[in-house]
C-alpha cells in the first residue's frame, strides 16, 4: 500500500532526498522500482537454479553423464554475470553523466549517492545463509558473512575465495606501535634494564639490520660473505626467536668456516648434526645448545671423519652413551683444547674424566655443568691435566673438599679460572689451597658454601701472591640457621674481614663482584670499603651485586656510586634499607623496592 | 653543494660520496657513530681537512639508508625510548655489509664520541665533567 502511494507520489520531493534519487526521479526512474525489479529477477534466477540443481540430482540418480548439468549451470552463470555487467554499465553511465556530477556537486554530499548506488547493487546479493553460485567456478555454495567478493561482482565460494586471498598480495599489517603512555614506556625500559640490554639512544645499525633479517629469514637464500662475528650475531638472533631449523641451518654452514655455533638446536635432527660435519669439513669449534639429537650416531660419524675439533660445547645432549664419549675422547681427544658439557645428566661421568689425562693432553678448558654422574673419583683425575687453565664444575653429587685440595695442589699454579658452584660443604681447606697454590687466577667463583668462615676468606686474600682478580662471585656463602637467622657467632660465610681483605687485594682491577646473600657483611664494613668521601676508587668495577646484604642503606649505595666511576649496574634486591637513592645519569640501579617499580635508571644530572 | 670550507677548519657538515658518485651532505656530529668515518675525520687526514669522504665500497642506495641512520641516531642520541628505524628487507644484507664495513656494530654513546669533535670546552662542559660524582642530598 505504502509503496503504491510512493509510486503515485512521483516526482514530488518530500523530506531530505539525495541528488541521485532526485535525478533518477526526474528521468522517471524510481529507486524503489529498481529494487523491486532486482528482487523479482533474483527470485526468478533462484527458481531457475533450483530447477537445474534438481534436474542435476535426477541425472545423477539416473547415472547419466553430468555434462548437461554443468552446461546448464555455466549458462546460468554467464547470463547472471552479463546482467550484472549491464547493471554496472548503467550505473557507471549515470555516475559519469554531467547532470549527475553537477547535482552531486551542488548537493555537496560526496558519499551518500555512491552509497545508494552500492546498496542498489548489493541489494541483489544473497544474504548469509542463502545459496548462491560462485562467480568464479559456478558451483553452488552457502553464502556466509565471510564470503569474498569477486572483482567483477558476485560472491565466491570458499575454495575460490581462499585462492583469491593467495593471489592477492598480503595486506600490510599496521606497524606495531611501541608501547605508549608513561606506564607502558617505563615498563618497557625497565624490562630492558632487567634483560641487561638497556642503553641510551638508538640501536646500532647492525642490530637493526639483523633484527630485520631475522624477521625475514625465510626470504634469505644465502648469507653471502659476511664476516664470522656478523653471522654469529644472526645465529643468536634467530635462535632467540626459535627460528633455527633444518632449513635455516644451511645458511650457517659454509664449507670454509671453522666455527659453527648453534644456540638453539632443539629443532634439529641427528641427520642435521651429521650434515654439519659433512658440509664444514674444516670445523674446529662447535657449539650446540639444546642439542638433544646430538646422539650416538652423530658421534659415530664425527669419529669416522677427519674433522679435528679443538673446542666442543654441548648442551643437553643426553642421548650420547658413555662408551661413545670414551670413543670420541680416545680418537679425537688429541686436538681437543676445550671441552664444555652442560646438562648431560647421566652419561658423562667419572670414566670420561679418567680418560681425559691420557687422551686429551692439550686440554686447556674444562667445564661440566649440572652433571649427575661425576663424583670425587672423577675429579681426582683432573689433577693430571697439567695444561688446564680454566676449570668449572657444577655437580649434583657431593665431593669432599680434600679432592679439590688435591686437584688445586697439582694444577693450581696454572689455573686462571676456578669455579665451583653449589658445593655446600666446601670448607676453608680449599681456600687455603687456593692461597697456597694459585698464582695466576683471574676468575674465582665459590657459591653456596655453608661451612667456609670469614677467617678462611681473610686468610685467602691477605698476602696472597696472586694478581688482582677480575671476577669474583662468592654469592650465598653464608650461615644458614633458620632458628637463629641473625646470630652468626662463628662468622660463617663471607663477613666483614673477608670482604675488606678481598677489596684490598683485588680492588684495583676487579670488574665484576657478586656478594649476593652474604648478609653478615656489616654496614661498617661497606662504609670502610666504599668511603663516602670517595678516597678509595675501584676504577674497573662495572657490575656489582649486593642483593640481600641487609645492612646496605641509601648512604652506602650513594658512596658506592662515588667510589666506582665506571660502574654500570648495581643490584640491590632485598636491601630493604635502600629507599630513595638518587642515581647518577648513565648508571643502573636494579631492585629498589619502591612504588616507582623495581628499577630506577639514573637521570640525575646534578654535578656537585 | 660541497661541505668543505676554505680555511681547512672543521665545518659542521661533511660530504659522503658513494661508489656511483652520489653525494650526501651530513652533519659531522651525526657521522661519528661510524668508527670508520670517525677514523677518517681524525686531525691530519685529508678527509678531515676537506670534509669529503669517498666510500668506494658502498653504492648510492645503501649510502642513502646509512645517512638516514646517521640522522636517526643523532636525533635519538640521548633518548630512552627510541622507535626502531625501518630497514628495507631487500637491502638488508647489503646494509649489514655496509654497517660492518663502517664499524657500526656497537652502540656508541653520544658522549663517548664528543672528544673527537674538537668542540670548544664551553660547548661540551656537560660531557667532560665526570658523571659518577654524586652527593647524597637526603642526608645533608
Amino acid at each position: 500500500m505504502s509503496r503504491q502511494q510512493n509510486n503515485r507520489a512521483g516526482r514530488q520531493i518530500r523530506g531530505p532526498q539525495s541528488a541521485l534519487t532526485d535525478f533518477l526521479a526526474s528521468h522517471n526512474i524510481s529507486a524503489n522500482q529498481i529494487r523491486l525489479d532486482a528482487d523479482a529477477r533474483r527470485r526468478a534466477a533462484e527458481q531457475e537454479n533450483g530447477a537445474s540443481s534438481s534436474s542435476n540430482q535426477q541425472q545423477i540418480a539416473e547415472d547419466e553423464v553430468g555434462e548437461s548439468s554443468t552446461v546448464t549451470t555455466s549458462v546460468t552463470v554467464t547470463t547472471r554475470t552479463s546482467r550484472r555487467k549491464k547493471d554496472q554499465k548503467v550505473i557507471d553511465k549515470i555516475k559519469a553523466s554531467k547532470t549527475y556530477q553537477k547535482r552531486k556537486r551542488n548537493a555537496g554530499e560526496d558519499d551518500a549517492d555512491d552509497d545508494l548506488l552500492d546498496t542498489l547493487l548489493r541489494e541483489r546479493a544473497p544474504l548469509p545463509g542463502q545459496m548462491d553460485n560462485c562467480a568464479n567456478c559456478g558451483k553452488r555454495f552457502t553464502v556466509t558473512a565471510y564470503s569474498r567478493n569477486h572483482p567483477d561482482g558476485g560472491l565466491l565460494c570458499s575454495p575460490c575465495g581462499k585462492e583469491m586471498d593467495k593471489d592477492a598480495p598480503p595486506k600490510k599489517k599496521p606497524a606495531k606501535r611501541a608501547a605508549t603512555g608513561p606506564v607502558g614506556r617505563r615498563r618497557q625500559i625497565q624490562s630492558k634494564i632487567l634483560d641487561g640490554t638497556f642503553q641510551l639512544g638508538a640501536k646500532s645499525l647492525m642490530t637493526l639490520c639483523i633484527e630485520t633479517l631475522a624477521k625475514n629469514i625465510d626470504l634469505a637464500e644465502d648469507l653471502g660473505d659476511l664476516p664470522q662475528p656478523v653471522i654469529d650475531k644472526i645465529a643468536r638472533k634467530l635462535s632467540k626467536h626459535r627460528l633455527l631449523n633444518p632449513t635455516t641451518l644451511s645458511l650457517f654452514l659454509q664449507p670454509t668456516a671453522d666455527e659453527v655455533c648453534i644456540y638453539d638446536g632443539a629443532k634439529l635432527s641427528a641427520d642435521d648434526y651429521i650434515r654439519i660435519f659433512q658440509t664444514v669439513p674444516g670445523l674446529k669449534r662447535l657449539k650446540a645448545k639444546n642439542a638433544i639429537h646430538f646422539k650416538d650416531e652423530v658421534m659415530d660419524f664425527l669419529v669416522s671423519r677427519k674433522t679435528e675439533l679443538e673446542d666442543l660445547y654441548l648442551h643437553g645432549s643426553n642421548l650420547i652413551a658413555e662408551e661413545k664419549w670414551l670413543e670420541f675422547l680416545q680418537k679425537k681427544g688429541k686436538s681437543l683444547q676445550s671441552l664444555r658439557v652442560y646438562w648431560t645428566d647421566k652419561h658423562f661421568g667419572d670414566s670420561a674424566l679418567a680418560a681425559l689425562p691420557s687422551s686429551c693432553p692439550s686440554l686447556v678448558r674444562l667445564k661440566a655443568c649440572h652433571n649427575q654422574k661425576i663424583t670425587g673419583e672423577g675429579i681426582n683425575h683432573l689433577a693430571q691435566l697439567h695444561h688446564l687453565k680454566h676449570l668449572s664444575i657444577d655437580l649434583r653429587n657431593h665431593v669432599h673438599s680434600d679432592v679439590y685440595v688435591n686437584v688445586l695442589s697439582s694444577i693450581g699454579p696454572n689455573l686462571e679460572t676456578f669455579s665451583i658452584t653449589r658445593e655446600i660443604e666446601l670448607d676453608n681447606t680449599v681456600l687455603d689451597a687456593i692461597h697456597n697454590h694459585c698464582r695466576s687466577l683471574q676468575k674465582l667463583r665459590i657459591t653456596d658454601s655453608e661451612v667456609m668462615t670469614d677467617e678462611g676468606f681473610a686468610r685467602l686474600f691477605t698476602n696472597w701472591e696472586n694478581k688482582c682478580l677480575l671476577f669474583v662471585d662468592l654469592q650465598k656463602c653464608r650461615q644458614v640457621d633458620s632458628a637463629n637467622p641473625r646470630q652468626n657467632p662463628d662468622n660463617i660465610g663471607l663477613c666483614d674481614r673477608g670482604f675488606k681483605a678481598l677489596m684490598a687485594h683485588s680492588g684495583r682491577k676487579i670488574q665484576h663482584l657478586n656478594v649476593h646473600g652474604c648478609r653478615h657483611i656489616s654496614a661498617k664494613a661497606f662504609e670502610e670499603v666504599f668511603p663516602s668521601d670517595g678516597i678509595k676508587v675501584y676504577p674497573e668495577l662495572k657490575n656489582l651485586e649486593i642483593s640481600f646484604c641487609e645492612e646496605v642503606t641509601d648512604f652506602i649505595v650513594g658512596s658506592i656510586f662515588k667510589c666506582c666511576p665506571n660502574l654500570h649496574e648495581l643490584n640491590v634486591f632485598g636491601c630493604m634499607k635502600v629507599k630513595s637513592v638518587r642515581v647518577p645519569k648513565g648508571k643502573i640501579l636494579v631492585g629498589v623496592p619502591n612504588a616507582l617499580g623495581m628499577v630506577i635508571e639514573g637521570v640525575d644530572d646534578d654535578e656537585e | 653543494m660541497d661541505a668543505t670550507n676554505g680555511n681547512g677548519g672543521a665545518s659542521k657538515y661533511i660530504t659522503l660520496v658513494s661508489k656511483d658518485g652520489f653525494e650526501f651532505v651530513v652533519l659531522r656530529e651525526a657521522t661519528l657513530c661510524s668508527d670508520y668515518i670517525r677514523g677518517m675525520l681524525r686531525n691530519n687526514m685529508t678527509e678531515a681537512r676537506t670534509g669529503r669522504c669517498e666510500l668506494q665500497d658502498i653504492n648510492g642506495v645503501i649510502l642513502e639508508k646509512v645517512v638516514e641512520y646517521f640522522h636517526y641516531w643523532y636525533k635519538y642520541r640521548d633518548r630512552e625510548d627510541v622507535p626502531d628505524m625501518e630497514i628495507p628487507v631487500e637491502n638488508c644484507l647489503e646494509l649489514v655489509v655496509a654497517a660492518d664495513y663502517l664499524g657500526m656494530d656497537n652502540v656508541k654513546n653520544h658522549e663517548s664520541t664528543l672528544p673527537h669533535l674538537g668542540l670548544r670546552s664551553s660547548t661540551c662542559v656537560m660531557a667532560v665533567v665526570p658523571r659518577g660524582v654524586f652527593v647524597n642530598r637526603t642526608l645533608l
